[in-house]
């Protein structure tokens, strides 16, 4: 079998056009027939709504008394236009819930502060 | 120093790598892909090829898990040579990667420090890494010299 240089840049032509890369051309078609941002897409799916979590938070800590929508607003600005209806509705429901947990946890810090 | 790894193939202006593991299974190809989140934050994901899909979950059990997490750091390494400016995202996914992965940064801290400054992120919260937690989520930046 050809030694193949260490680490070099291909690209997928020239993978499915060299034999002794063989054991890679299925990948090389599976990632032809798909965007780059589905390779994996339950892990990206995962990382965005972490990401946006990472964004309510820190609203959060500067105005905790922002307007809901305003949160939300804030944080989709962040991303890029082209999300899909799915995931900016993913996306949203994780802002909502996000935000209600840290207001609620807000109350109740407040109401032991007045109990005690 | 990373000085056991598979070699690999760049094969999208290194946002997409292929190697081959090697082990008691045969042989298993590999990708690692970045994707970008949001402006300069872009997403370290990597799987299997698996029964004609891609499959970022499977534990393949090659025997060769260093080799593997060695390979996948140097790409890192190479990736965020070739773009200091963009930030990583590791995010595990699952309990057993997450184990994996602070275990990783807990063992090698001092020298992924040495590049990068490392940022623990733990329900939705982020701090600079600390040794003695555990997070669910690792953003590296690298330190610009």
């Amino acid at each position: 079998m050809k030694e193949i240089k260490k680490n070099p840049s291909m690209t997928y032509e020239e993978v499915l056009q060299n034999p002794s890369l063989i054991h890679f051309h299925e990948a090389i078609h599976l990632l032809q027939n798909r965007s780059h941002n589905d390779i994996f897409p339950q892990h990206y799916e995962l990382s965005m709504l972490d990401v946006a979590e990472t964004h309510v938070v820190k609203l959060w800590r500067k105005n905790p008394e922002m307007s809901l929508k305003m949160v939300v607003t804030k944080v989709m600005a962040h991303f890029l236009d082209n999300l899909s209806a799915d995931l900016v509705s993913k996306m949203t429901h994780t802002i909502i819930e996000k935000w209600t947990q840290l207001s609620a946890l807000n109350q109740v810090r407040e109401h032991t502060e007045v109990c005690a | 120093m990373i000085t056991d790894y598979y070699n690999y193939i760049d094969i999208k202006d290194k946002i997409e790598f292929l190697f081959a593991s090697k082990g008691k299974q045969g042989t298993i190809i590999k990708i690692v892909s970045f994707t970008l989140l949001e402006d300069n934050l872009w997403n370290l994901a990597f799987g299997d090829v698996n029964k004609g899909n891609f499959d970022g979950s499977i534990i393949s059990n090659n025997h060769d898990l260093l080799k593997i997490i060695g390979t996948v750091a140097k790409i890192t390494y190479e990736f965020s040579a070739t773009f200091p400016l963009r930030n990583i995202h590791i995010k595990p996914v699952d309990e057993k990667r997450k184990k994996l992965y602070n275990h990783v940064f807990r063992r090698h801290y001092a020298v992924i420090n040495a590049t990068f400054q490392i940022i623990g992120l733990k329900n939705g919260i982020e701090e600079p890494y600390s040794m003695g937690k555990v997070y669910d989520v690792f953003k590296l930046k690298r330190r610009i010299i």
